[in-house]
């Protein structure tokens, strides 16, 4: 499994301007977790309780994702399942339009396997 | 024979590698390799190049589209052993006109250049100044000074599209235009390669000697009989809908209704940039498009095509295609599209190519909706600057400005049928 989510994640991971790629379950639990500096890691803490909400959100049908803009950079939190939320920390100067297009189809890519 | 090859990795050293293993299963000896790379790739165009044994190709894109998926990470290629002629011409566009138009042509031909190429910040800021003290004779000589303006822009910075696409329709063949124009702008680029090397500001033409099937449309209604019905037609298309009078040479635009655009966009309510031009081009920050337009009406045609305003504070602004056959009566408009991407389909569903162009606008217009394309377009595509067209098959469309030249600035897609 691991394998198959560093294969699907790597076109995201692998670029500089992307400072965290997470993957959170229903709980609020990372599964999976790429950061390329420690700076990230109190951010990590944080997601869990915000995933929880997120997914109640998601479950009821308020929302269907969520981003955070933060003083340097960009959070977005999007569903890839009905249990897995997928995070990534962007740079501010990411081109954030083109981010979510490349989420969906990371989304879909996922969809192969969940 | 024809292969498409992608690598979805945004660095070059995985790339290339991974393009390598792939390229190991292609079972014929290409003789051009087209390679469509995004942002970050370009900058190492010659890493590319090196993987064929063939003349290559490599101009910039905003993403692309695989049997798949939508990604704007990456890299595309286009591999064929095709019959072709690769030329490149550098000079002015009047420079490069004459050369295209002396040259010998395909039946099947694709440019390749940038449509606006800032070299550096010294001579974007040069420009500037020659500008600012050419508009204050403005009031006196508006016509002296648009012709002027239009030359520093058309010999400094901008090839115009009609303009680059008039030799080939005089020739009486295809030709789509990539006037590549990426969605933000600096120094130096766009970068476009030819085996490697950088091109810097010329215009890169691919000719093929067989007619290679290709179309093109501007997802927009047919243009009316005369202009009150052009008019309608894209009032009924758009917002706002203004008819607006314009003062006009080549490519300089001057005063609309009497007011420097600045004014003008003021008046309308419109935000003005607070950066200067000059720094966000340094930094990366200069976006190339805009919600609001002015529309053109040709005279030639009843045809129309329009022209993003972008909010920088210019006194004479410069037009990416010539305007001299546009009447003095143009429409401001803001883009809207009504009815949603599912507009497009009726579009694309027509169209049975194994290739399209994309205008790179979709990404700004539906953002991650854009996936929605994936639904009636299977085949490889590329999202860049609006491709235009000239044909020798007449089309009444909205976007034939001149006759049998196809151009406008946001939603246009062009279709390539490899064989």
């Amino acid at each position: 499994m691991k394998e198959i989510i560093e294969r699907i994640l790597k076109p995201v991971t692998l670029d500089e301007n992307i400072l965290f790629v997470g993957i959170y379950r229903i709980d609020g639990a990372p599964i999976y977790v790429h950061f390329k500096n420690k700076q990230v890691i109190s951010l990590i803490d944080w997601l869990e309780s915000q995933v929880r909400v997120l997914i109640n959100y998601i479950a009821s049908g308020y929302f269907k994702d969520a981003e955070f803009r933060m003083t340097d950079s960009h959070l977005l939190l999007s569903p890839i399942s009905k249990t897995l939320v997928l995070t990534m920390l962007a740079v501010e100067d990411t081109s954030i339009y083109k981010l979510r297009i490349d989420v969906e189809s990371i989304k879909s890519e996922f969809e192969k396997y969940v | 024979m024809f292969k498409f090859l992608y690598s979805l990795y945004p660095k070059t050293r995985e790339a290339v590698q991974d393009l390598k293993r792939k390229l190991e299963d292609v079972k014929f000896k290409p003789s051009l390799a087209v390679f469509f790379l995004t942002e970050e790739l370009i900058k190492n165009a010659e890493k590319f190049a090196d993987l064929v044994r063939c003349n290559s190709v490599c101009m910039p894109i905003e993403g692309y589209i695989t049997p798949e998926s939508i990604w704007t990470r990456g890299c595309l290629a286009l591999l064929s052993d095709v019959e072709y002629r690769l030329q490149v011409f550098r000079g002015t566009p009047d420079e490069v006109v004459d050369k295209m138009g002396r040259s010998k042509k395909g039946k099947f031909n694709i440019l390749m250049y940038p449509l606006l190429y800032p070299k550096s910040r010294l001579q974007v800021l040069k420009g500037m100044i020659r500008l600012k003290r050419l508009y204050g004779k403005y009031e006196s000589d508006p016509e002296y000074v648009l012709e002027k303006a239009s030359e520093i822009y058309q010999n400094e910075l901008i090839y115009p599209i009609n303009k680059m696409l008039r030799p080939f329709r005089d020739a009486g063949v295809d030709a789509v235009s990539f006037n590549i124009f990426p969605l933000r702008m600096k120094y130096g680029h766009p970068i476009i390669a030819v085996n490697g090397r950088k091109v810097g500001r010329g215009v890169v033409v691919l000719s093929f000697r067989e007619r290679i099937p290709s179309d093109y449309t501007d997802t927009l209604p047919e243009r009316g009989r005369n202009f009150e019905e052009t008019k309608e037609i894209i009032r009924q298309e758009f917002m706002i809908g203004k008819e607006v009078k314009v003062e006009k040479k080549g490519i300089a635009l001057g005063h609309i209704d009497g007011m420097k655009l600045s004014e003008f966009l003021e008046a309308e309510r419109i935000t003005l940039a607070k950066r200067d031009l000059s720094s966000d081009l340094q930094d990366k920050k200069f976006l190339s498009a805009s919600p609001y337009a002015l529309y053109f009406l040709s005279r030639d045609t009843m045809g129309a095509s329009s022209l993003g305003l972008l909010s920088y504070p210019i006194e004479i602004y410069p037009s990416l295609f010539e305007l001299d056959v546009f009447m003095e009566n143009a429409v401001f408009f803001a883009e809207i599209i009504r009815g949603g991407i599912n507009l497009l389909k009726n579009y694309f569903d027509e169209k049975d190519f194994n290739f399209c162009a994309i205008d790179q606008n979709m990404f700004l217009m539906y953002e991650e909706k854009v996936h929605r394309l994936k639904d009636f377009i299977e085949s490889y595509a590329i999202f860049t600057s609006y491709p235009n067209y000239t044909t020798t098959k007449g089309k009444h469309m909205m976007s034939e400005i001149e006759k049998k030249i196809y151009v406008n600035l946001t939603r246009t897609a062009a279709f390539i049928e490899w064989i």
